[in-house]
């Protein structure tokens, strides 16, 4: 696993602590969390990459 | 740092009609403006990806929106865009390096999934991807590109209807007219302009990328490798597609 080092704020420093929070895994968590929201919405059906598929064809893309 | 994407704008319709394109007149009298003789494989997939990536196309590797009969997905570029790789607020809307076109931090979804051939259907996008467009600059990203591709698919197959294609020069002149209105011109603030590629007649380009007959019909036109490119407070020049990500980068760096 890479290490990477994060800044944080006194007062949020102070609120890890406080609450004991394990923050390599709070990170790891929320970017799990962006990178599949990311992901789903570029995500595109079966269906509509064939018929972008066939646009393309149509227009003579796939000729080239 | 606003960059605004015409696909397939050329000089050789602007210029000669600078007075219907009062737009495009303002920009040519406030800014530098030049042509950009692409030296790679003019086509909008690499192109585009070479501007917003900062790699030539033999760096990104990145050909076509479909490879070896595969529709090719974001994922499918080996290689980081800028705004990937910017600690900015960007808001980036459809540019076309695949299809559907990327967007990032924002959503749109285009009419005919941005690779409409219908006239209706086009102006329909164009109006509604300036609606958007104007939106989502009220929000004052610190960095917003979005690219208009209707000309590109109205140039292919109306090409030889110059008043068509006058008047698509028009509608895209309002577009920028509009979005102007969030630029001040006595600002620092760096502004592109550009195509990707320019247009022209069938054979005068030096590659062709589409073949005259299609099951759609014939084209009437193809690419041309001068594009279009207008900068304010833009630096290093330009001479490229890929210098586009590289004066992007050496901004907000």
């Amino acid at each position: 696993m890479q290490r990477k080092t994060i800044s944080l704020p006194d007062d949020l420093a102070e609120f890890v602590d406080e609450n004991h929070i394990n923050l390599s895994r709070f990170v790891q968590d929320k970017l799990r969390e962006l990178a599949e929201s990311d992901s789903d919405q570029d995500e595109i059906t079966e269906e509509q990459a064939k018929e972008i598929f066939q646009k393309l064809e149509s227009l003579g893309y796939l000729d080239g | 740092m606003k960059v605004l994407g015409i696909d397939a704008a050329t000089w050789d319709i602007i210029k000669p009609h600078r007075d219907e394109l009062p737009n495009f007149d303002k920009l040519m009298e406030e800014c530098e403006y030049k042509t950009v003789t692409v030296e790679e494989t003019p086509k909008s997939a690499p192109l585009w990806t070479s501007i917003f990536t900062g790699l030539r196309q033999e760096e990104h590797g990145h050909k076509d929106f479909v490879v070896d009969d595969e529709l090719q997905k974001r994922e499918d570029i080996d290689a980081e865009f800028v705004w990937e790789r910017l600690d900015v607020g960007s808001k980036i809307l459809q540019v076309p390096a695949v299809i559907p076109p990327i967007n990032y931090n924002t959503e749109y979804e285009p009419e005919g999934f941005g690779v409409s051939s219908d006239l209706e259907e086009l102006e329909a996008d164009r109006k509604k991807l300036l609606e958007k467009s104007k939106e989502v600059l009220e929000e004052d990203p610190e960095f917003f590109a979005v690219v208009f591709m209707q000309l590109d698919r109205v140039s292919h197959f109306y090409w030889n209807d110059k008043d068509l294609i006058l008047e698509w020069y028009r509608r895209m002149d309002e577009v920028l007219g509009e979005l102007l209105e969030y630029y001040d011109f006595d600002s620092d603030e760096p502004l592109i302009v550009l195509s990707d590629h320019g247009f022209a007649e069938f054979g005068e380009g030096r590659v062709q990328t589409l073949p005259e007959e299609t099951p759609h019909g014939t084209l009437e036109g193809d690419h041309h490798e001068d594009a279009v490119l207008i900068t304010n407070n833009v630096e290093p020049e330009i001479n490229q597609p890929e210098d586009v990500g590289k004066a992007i980068l050496s901004y907000f760096r």
